[in-house]
């Protein structure tokens, strides 16, 4: 019921809001609702979910129950943080439009449902690229697009192709496994701006909305990553050399995209490319994992890409959060941004934390199980140098953080509680009339302060345009719907540190402090982050356990191996399904995989791991 | 007997070539809606009503969602860099090919939905390696018709699930290009598209960068500048004449009927009031002959 749930209220809530974007309607909040009410409704899919109407079968697990709430809530932490610097409308519903695909793709039971749904869901990144016509053809971000989500759909279809395997008229049908290993890989590669193809990728906050890496760099890639990953070990598991060539060609594009996406997160100035690159490097090893085809490397990879849906969205936000505050996201102009904005430090820190993970950490053995599955034994170091780098970015940010404040740094509004000119005058507002028994009010205030207060109580023009300003920037949920300031929010000439009290003017400096509530939205959501990268909220059991096609893929037949010698006069074994059916499942006369009446998730732990646990 | 597999492969591969192969929008989302209709009955047995009804409402679906997008704006495709009598012959090639190869021995589905299925994947090259977002979008809904054509013809009918599946993965391609030919993007977004762009400029220092977000606009070829606001000329009966004319010249010169009045009167024709260098410059600046090699 729940999944049938997630699935009417990202439909509903993704129609809502594609077809009503007007201010103040109902359109608009139908992306935030809608994104609220699937993460309730995600929490609720475990492994007894079941939705069956007529011929159509879903099957919810612990993981993919996990896998949706984790991505549901990050992009409720995007939309949070994209409230307050720069609201696109279109964010929310194609976040939704995704994740309704990813959720029938990580509960169906049959693989072609599957793959198709996974390949629809990736059509959801359309909708946040920015339609314009570009200057030079090569930035075109539109045909960009439309090529890559040509590129997944095909992708997924021809590999629906291979595992439904038809009766090929060949002696061996592993030329088509190869084709459709490779094309997957390229998929992968390519939805996640993989090193060759990273140019879309670092451009998209030139031709995207704000904040939609998120989207076209996490929540798409992790759910097409976990769909490809379920097939590596098994399906692809077949000893062959064009296979071995195929599966060197995307060790090479992961190796790539590990140590130079790194590299250029380190050298690049602007946040978002920065990000961009973070995201696309720790991206690298979803491609490891899918190049290892091995089972072992199924549970770390389910509990990375976990991991890296909360994190990665995490610094998009902290980004995000960061340009909104100075007013700019280069770095150069940032020097002492972490001075102002202590909270951003700290979720940066996390994030990092988060993503490399500390020795003994599940994340952590997560990521060097994947190296160490994926790559020779001579390229083990990659680990450490891409460990290295990425501390390096992040130790190069808070290093940045900490210098002397630039002008843009300084006279933006810091987090730190302070009586905001907005809340003085709405102090003001409500104390005309009686002005003696406020400043009596105030406590132990010392006579300079009684007599600002005094002062202030004036109705004067400056605390009529603080009134007007604080009616525009008025902090909570409401605040927060109307039209962000696209400029940051700078400290006012005469700030006064005086109030009604201590507590009120926490509140009031709450409420009137935007960059206080985007930082600390982003340190919960980051904070949340750590917490899975220990293992913790479910995310290292739900991660033995895969979804109903790791079913469906542990149930078809491996294929033998090819014998080596060439002239034998004994027929080549081919992948042909086998007469017998296997226990939990039957295969049908088209090849197809039909699913148990009870499908049961595979544990596909390896014995003796368990990812810090 | 002619069976309806065949036919319906051969309507879908006349839609899938109409539809990447047009100039129109509308007619583009015609195809695509006529290909994606008679997509499923090529397969053998066909399948139920009702999930003929569901891929026929996703055609329907997708060709609004085509139109309703070239309604705000009238778009139009490069068309076939080959030319359209070219691009049939290829499909038709195509479909002779798939028809006699076999790779899949025993066929579990019709042989004209292999056929039709290998020719709307040759179809479906051409735009995708093209430049034209239109084309690319029409190309990879041929392309994922021709895949799902393949797989009911090598590994059997498809189930309902699949149906829904597919259908929903087929609108999701015509909608995405749709939204990606589309101008029409939220006022908000594009205010602060426009905004981030102006802030990105101001920094950079570069003057040339648009303000509608992303980067700037590059006139393509047959782009005229847009008009300026055309002034009230006085015409001789006393009324007032607006050109309408997208044409600079015509909106800055005088009206016809002075002109004609005054060579029925033999006077020489009037001269634009304007001087030459006023006149708007081309937008491309053509060189016919070569610089001089530098020495």
């Amino acid at each position: 019921m729940s999944l049938l749930i997630f699935l009417v209220v990202c439909g509903t809530g993704a129609v809502l809001g594609l077809a009503d974007r007007r201010p103040g309607r109902i359109g608009r909040w139908a992306g935030p609702t809608g994104l609220l009410a699937a993460l309730v409704a995600a929490l609720f899919i475990g492994s007894q979910t079941r939705v069956t109407v007529g011929d159509v079968n879903l099957a919810g697990s612990e993981y993919s129950g996990r896998f949706l709430a984790c991505a549901a809530g990050s992009a409720l932490l995007a939309c949070l943080v994209a409230m307050a610097s720069g609201w696109p409308d279109e964010l929310a519903p194609a976040a939704l439009v995704a994740f309704a695909g990813l959720a029938v793709a990580t509960t169906a039971t049959d693989p072609f449902v599957a793959l198709a749904a996974g390949a629809a869901s990736a059509t959801a990144g359309a909708i946040v690229v920015v339609r314009s016509t570009p200057r030079g053809r090569l930035s075109d971000g539109r045909l960009a697009e439309i090529r890559t989500i040509a590129l997944v759909v095909a992708a997924f279809l021809l590999a629906a192709v291979a595992v439904l395997r038809p009766a090929w008229n060949a002696a061996s049908d592993v030329p088509v496994f190869v084709l459709a290993f490779f094309g997957l890989g390229i998929a992968v590669a390519i939805r996640s701006g993989a090193v060759p193809f990273h140019v879309p990728a670092a451009r998209l906050s030139r031709v995207a909305v704000p904040l939609a890496p998120a989207l076209l760099l996490v929540w798409i890639p992790a759910g097409v990553g976990l769909l490809t990953i379920s097939w590596s070990a098994t399906t692809f598991g077949i000893r062959s050399d064009w296979l071995n060539a195929a599966g060197g060609v995307v060790q090479a594009v992961a190796v790539a995209t590990l140590v130079l996406g790194a590299l250029a997160a380190l050298v690049h100035d602007e946040l978002e490319e920065i990000a961009a690159y973070s995201i696309l490097a720790d991206a690298g090893f979803v491609l490891l994992a899918f190049a290892s085809r091995s089972s072992a490397a199924a549970e770390p990879a389910r509990l990375w890409l976990l991991v890296f849906v909360a994190a990665k969205t995490g610094l998009v936000a902290w980004a995000a959060a960061a340009s909104r505050a100075f007013g700019t996201s280069n770095v150069g102009r940032l020097r002492g941004w972490l001075r102002r904005t202590p909270l951003l430090g700290l979720a940066l820190a996390a994030i990092a934390v988060a993503t490399l993970g500390w020795p003994g950490g599940a994340v952590f053995e997560a990521r060097s199980t994947l190296i160490r599955l994926a790559l020779p034994g001579q390229l083990q170091f990659l680990f450490v140098v891409a460990t290295a780098l990425s501390v390096a970015c992040y130790g190069r940010l808070l290093a940045v953080g900490l210098l002397p404040p630039t002008e843009d740094v300084a006279t933006a509004r810091s987090e730190r509680p302070r009586w905001a000119a907005g809340a003085e005058a709405m102090t003001i507002v409500g104390q005309v009339g009686n002005e003696a028994a406020q400043i009596e009010a105030v406590p132990a205030a010392s006579k300079r302060r009684r007599s600002r207060t005094a002062a202030l109580a004036l109705p004067t023009p400056a605390a009529t345009a603080a009134v007007r300003g604080a009616d525009e920037s008025a902090g909570t949920v409401a605040g927060l719907a109307a039209p962000p300031d696209s400029v940051p929010d700078r400290v006012p000439a005469d700030t006064a540190q005086v109030g009604p009290g201590f507590r009120h003017q926490l509140a009031l400096a709450w409420r009137f402090n935007r960059t206080l509530e985007v930082s600390l939205v982003v340190v919960v959501g980051v904070s949340l982050a750590v917490a899975l990268a220990s293992g913790g909220l479910g995310a290292a059991d739900a991660s033995r356990f895969g979804i109903p096609l790791d079913a469906a893929a542990h149930s078809t037949p491996t294929p033998a191996p090819l014998p080596t010698p060439a002239f034998t006069t004994t027929p080549l074994p081919t992948l042909a399904p086998p007469a017998t059916a296997f226990p939990s499942s039957s295969v049908g006369p088209s090849g197809s995989v039909a699913p148990s009446a009870s499908p049961s998730p595979v544990n596909t732990a390896t014995p003796g791991q368990s990812n810090g646990r | 007997m002619i069976q309806l597999p065949l036919v319906a492969a051969l309507a879908t591969v006349l839609g899938a070539t109409v539809a990447v192969g047009a100039r129109d929008s509308r007619l583009v989302a015609l195809g695509l809606v006529f290909a994606m209709v008679a997509a499923p009955l090529a397969s053998s047995p066909e399948p139920a009503a009702l999930a003929i009804a569901f891929r026929i409402v996703g055609a329907l679906l997708a060709g609004y969602l085509l139109v309703a997008s070239a309604r705000a704006q009238p778009m139009s495709s490069e068309g076939p860099g080959i030319g359209g009598a070219a691009e049939l012959a290829a499909a038709a090639a195509a479909f002779a090919v798939g028809w006699f190869v076999g790779p899949v021995k025993p066929l579990a589905g019709p042989l004209a939905a292999q056929a039709a299925g290998i020719s709307l994947a040759a179809l479906a090259a051409g735009p995708l390696i093209g430049r034209d977002v239109l084309r690319a979008g029409s190309g990879a809904a041929v392309l994922a018709l021709g895949i799902s054509l393949l797989l009911e013809a090598w590994v059997g009918p498809a189930s309902p699930l699949q149906q829904i599946a597919l259908t929903a993965l087929l609108v999701g391609l015509v909608g995405a290009t749709s939204l990606l030919v589309s101008p029409s993007q939220s006022p908000a977004t594009r205010r602060r598209s426009a905004a981030g762009a102006r802030g990105e400029a101001d920094l950079a220092g570069a003057a040339d960068e648009p303000a509608d977000g992303g980067e700037a606009v590059e006139p393509r070829r047959g782009d005229v500048p847009a008009a300026p606001e055309a002034a009230p000329v006085p015409m001789p009966n006393g009324r007032v004449s607006i050109s309408r004319s997208r044409r600079p010249s015509r909106q800055a010169a005088p009206a016809g009927p002075p002109d004609r009045a005054a060579r029925a009167d033999g006077e020489a024709p009037a001269q634009p009031e304007f001087p030459a260098a006023a006149a708007p410059a081309s937008t491309r600046a053509r060189r016919l002959h070569p610089r001089e090699p530098r020495r």
